[in-house]
């Protein structure tokens, strides 16, 4: 009897314990990450893996969604009053986790701080850089006095994190990562973060927006791509980032993930050295030196594009996971052509352009790339050397480390090389400034220009588009500068859009974005 | 023995000095850490000024003189990356890898020695082929392989034990430790059976080798005749005999556990400190992989000292001023 009453006990303990699991369980949410942010700091390194983290915890002024594309989020509206003042309007009830209120001191503090920032290599001055002053008009409108016109300003607040102004003005990097200071008004507040273990986060109640599905959310780093993918199909995790392409078809098929995938900013292409006569990596195919770079030649960069089969190479060496292009950025973007379409592969007429510059019987060269910071990197080279060859090319390839690899590349080592540009501003204006303008340090123009390609006309055409605040006519300017610098005159020749991947449970569904970020907060649950 | 180990510290203080300066002038060969650092769009303003916060537009003897001082002082600078110093960055993860390696070694020792006895006392019995068989298996599949085998049947077809990752921690003398609880303990098993599979097979071999010659001695023949019994024999007079070379293997592989367990740490999502280095080496973040190198060089210097030691006891033949030279 007693030992009836008993086990009935310990089975109803069972039962509340297996109850209480489960609802745990359904409340956390546990996301596998490919990489770790650097800090909690959101104005120590403007990295995607320390921006993905003070998504969580933190608000940038102007927020932007799964397209890049501006929206209200802690300012409501902003509006250009002259070319040298913007006025942004605040949202008003907006708590931070401290709760104490939101308003435009934080907004003050937060731009002041950015420059105290130390010992950052990639710090967010440059996005508050044509801010002179910030004026508080009430608590909640603020305005912005430029030093110059920038029409880029929403853009530039979209990665501003504010920070609350109740933590001491001389707050250290180390007192975020501590977790002392790191106080948004983001949907999430921090609980811990042990380095290279995990990061814990709880649903903040007094949210301003929609509150998320999960009450608390861990992130793993898992760095090894198999490892990570393992931990899905385990079960140890409900949301893998960065899906490995090789697994994409494998993960399709499993009746208990779902795939989310979207085209990423990150645009891979080829840079040819276009501006010296007698080019590092580039002979003759007998091995001779040649007296001229054929490069420099339009015909033959032509023939190089049309040499690339851009739809074999995403489908075969990425899985899918690459889109071809032919342009910067992506469509939905400022500076995009709606009708310029990849070069189609087209061998024969590629050989006629190589014939028809002097090169019947092609040359030979060498094509540089990575192999451990893109998405196969050094297979896809391996494919592009494979696609030249045929058209008489004779190609050898080297592959190495990102480390090595960007140094000798900015040291104007390489001749022919392959590598990738992210837009994370979601417009063209970066990329053409740092990719294609004439190199000119002064003017912080031309930084990755390693080809050293250059055209007075798109130079002009940049430099009128980062001063043009009318949108239409900005959006103009950029196309225009994409069409001659890469559409006419091939000054790059690009090659795909890294797609971004997650995994999910079956049970899940996540919001695929255009930048890398997993966004706790857009992840649900279907049933 | 205090000269003996007075002598080992000053050949110490130079090992230590000389790769301190291998390192440093060969990582400055490698690349630029600026051009790794910066975002991929950042204008040459921007770029000028990293190099200048940390110090790279001096001349590179500068930059090694300005570190041996500081490193004099207990400073081995701040990590370009985190912008923390990178002794705390390599303390804060060595807990997570020196509980891995500890576990590995345990293992190690429990099966290795054990299984050569066995193998060693009786060659040509069935289980004997079976274990030499199986240690085969043991150091020829790669780390790499055997751990995702192990995470794919363990974790994901028979859900029995987690993918990866270190469970739950709790403080031992202010030190987390996860082999205290149930969780931990889980999460721990895998890393340190993939990391202990080479090791145990070596340390089985290396045990059976010399059981095998140690049972020829005329010592083991003499005890044999006195009509000591086989256990005894081989448990207390053969295996004092054979631990030298095997006290010795466990030494070095105990350092390379520690320093280079970074194949299993990545698989495993461990969070030791393999993973740091190799993320630094990657970024270039020279003053964590400096600070590393020297954290395990001194730490294969204290091991070897201990190894030695350890043969005085095992062996009261050996005397350590012999070993001076």
């Amino acid at each position: 009897m007693a030992a009836a009453r008993l086990r009935k006990g310990s089975l109803f303990i069972l039962f509340i314990l297996l109850a209480a699991s489960f609802t745990l369980n359904a409340q956390t949410l546990r996301v596998g990450l490919a990489t770790e942010h650097e800090a909690l700091d959101p104005q120590f390194s403007t990295t995607g893996a320390t921006q993905q983290a003070s998504q969580q915890i933190f608000e940038t002024i102007v927020k932007r969604d799964s397209n890049l594309q501006t929206k209200p989020g802690l300012a409501l509206s902003w509006k250009m009053i002259d070319d040298l003042t913007w006025e942004i309007k605040l949202r008003k009830g907006v708590k931070f986790h401290d709760n104490s209120d939101f308003n435009a001191d934080d907004i003050v503090f937060t731009l002041e701080r950015i420059p105290k920032v130390s010992d950052s290599a990639s710090s967010y001055k440059r996005n508050i850089a044509s801010i002179r002053e910030t004026v508080v008009v009430d608590p909640y409108t603020v305005r912005f006095i430029l030093s110059k016109p920038s029409p880029q300003l929403p853009i530039d607040l979209s990665f501003i994190y504010v920070i609350s102004n109740s933590i001491p003005a001389d707050a250290t990097t180390d007192d975020f990562n501590k977790g002392k200071t790191a106080i948004g008004t983001g949907p999430y507040k921090l609980v811990e973060w042990v380095r290279g273990d995990r990061f814990v986060v709880e649903r903040f109640d007094s949210y301003w927006g929609v509150k998320p599905t999960f009450e608390k959310v861990i992130f793993k780093p898992i760095l090894n791509d198999p490892s990570r993918v393992a931990a899905l199909l385990a079960g140890d995790v409900d949301i893998i980032a960065q899906v490995p392409p090789v697994d994409i078809a494998r993960l399709r098929k499993e009746s208990k993930i779902s795939v989310w995938e979207k085209a990423s900013t990150r645009m891979m292409y080829v840079h040819m050295d276009t501006e010296r006569d007698v080019t590092p990596f580039v002979f003759a195919k007998d091995g001779s030196t040649l007296t001229k770079n054929p490069l420099k030649d339009l015909r033959v960069r032509k023939a190089i594009s049309l040499a690339i089969n851009r739809d074999l190479l995403t489908e075969k060496v990425l899985f899918g996971a690459g889109e071809p292009t032919g342009q910067f950025v992506s469509e939905g973007m400022t500076g995009y052509i709606p009708d310029v379409k990849p070069d189609p592969y087209d061998l024969a007429k590629a050989k006629k352009l190589l014939a028809e510059a002097g090169y019947p019987d092609g040359f030979s060269m060498t094509i540089h790339s990575t192999n451990d910071r893109y998405l196969n990197d050094d297979q896809v080279a391996q494919a592009v050397a494979q696609f030249l060859a045929r058209a008489g090319i004779d190609m050898k390839v080297q592959a190495l480390p990102g480390n090595v690899f960007f140094t000798q590349a900015t040291k104007r080592e390489y001749s022919f090389f392959q590598l990738g540009f992210g837009n994370t501003t979601g417009d063209a204006a970066r990329g053409l400034t740092a990719v294609l303008a004439t190199v000119d340090k002064e003017a912080g123009m031309g930084a990755n220009n390693r080809g050293g390609y250059t055209n007075p006309e798109v130079d002009r055409l940049i430099k009128e588009a980062s001063v043009t605040s009318d949108e239409g006519k900005r959006e103009e300017l950029l196309q225009k500068a994409a069409q001659i610098a890469i559409v006419e005159d091939k000054g790059i020749i690009p090659l795909y859009f890294q797609r971004n991947l997650w995994a999910t449970q079956k049970n899940l569904k996540y919001l695929p974005r255009t930048d890398e970020y997993t966004i706790a907060a857009d992840v649900v649950q279907v049933r | 023995m205090t000269v003996f180990i007075v002598r080992r510290l000053i050949q110490s203080i130079l090992l230590i000095l000389i790769m301190s300066v291998i390192v440093f002038f060969s990582i400055y060969a490698i690349g630029n850490p600026v051009d790794v650092l910066v975002p991929p769009d950042a204008t040459q303003a921007e770029k000028d000024l990293v190099v200048k916060q940390f110090g790279l537009d001096r001349p590179i003897w500068e930059q090694y003189g300005r570190f041996l001082l500081n490193a004099l002082k207990g400073d081995m600078g701040k990590s370009f990356r985190y912008n923390e110093p990178a002794l705390k960055l390599i303390i804060e993860r060595a807990p997570a890898t020196l509980e891995l390696a500890f576990s590995a070694l345990l293992i190690t020792i429990v099966v290795g020695i054990p299984l050569g006895i066995l193998a060693g006392y009786r060659p040509n019995a069935l289980s004997s082929k079976f274990i030499m068989a199986g240690s085969i298996f043991g150091f020829s599949v790669p780390t790499f392989w055997l751990g995702l085998m192990l995470i794919m049947v363990f974790a994901v077809i028979l859900g029995w034990l987690p993918a990866g990752g270190r469970g739950q921690t709790v403080d031992l003398f202010g030190i987390p430790v996860s082999f205290l609880t149930l969780n931990g303990l889980k999460h721990l098993i895998l890393p340190a059976l993939n990391l202990a599979a080479f090791k145990s097979s070596l340390i089985l071999r290396l045990t059976r080798a010399g059981v095998r010659e140690a049972v020829l001695t005329d010592y083991v023949k003499y005890a044999r005749a006195k009509g000591i019994s086989g256990s005894r024999i081989v448990l207390v007079h053969v295996l004092k005999n054979i631990m030298i070379p095997i006290v010795t293997v466990l030494g070095l592989e105990f350092g390379r556990t520690i320093a280079f367990a970074v194949v299993t740490e990545s698989i495993f999502a461990w969070p030791g400190m393999g993973k740091l280095i190799i993320d630094s080496i990657a970024m270039l973040d020279r003053p964590v992989i400096v600070a590393y190198l020297m954290v395990i060089v001194s730490m294969f210097i204290v091991i070897n000292l201990v190894v030695d030691i350890l043969y005085s006891f095992l062996d009261p033949r050996v005397r350590l001023q012999e070993l001076r030279q």
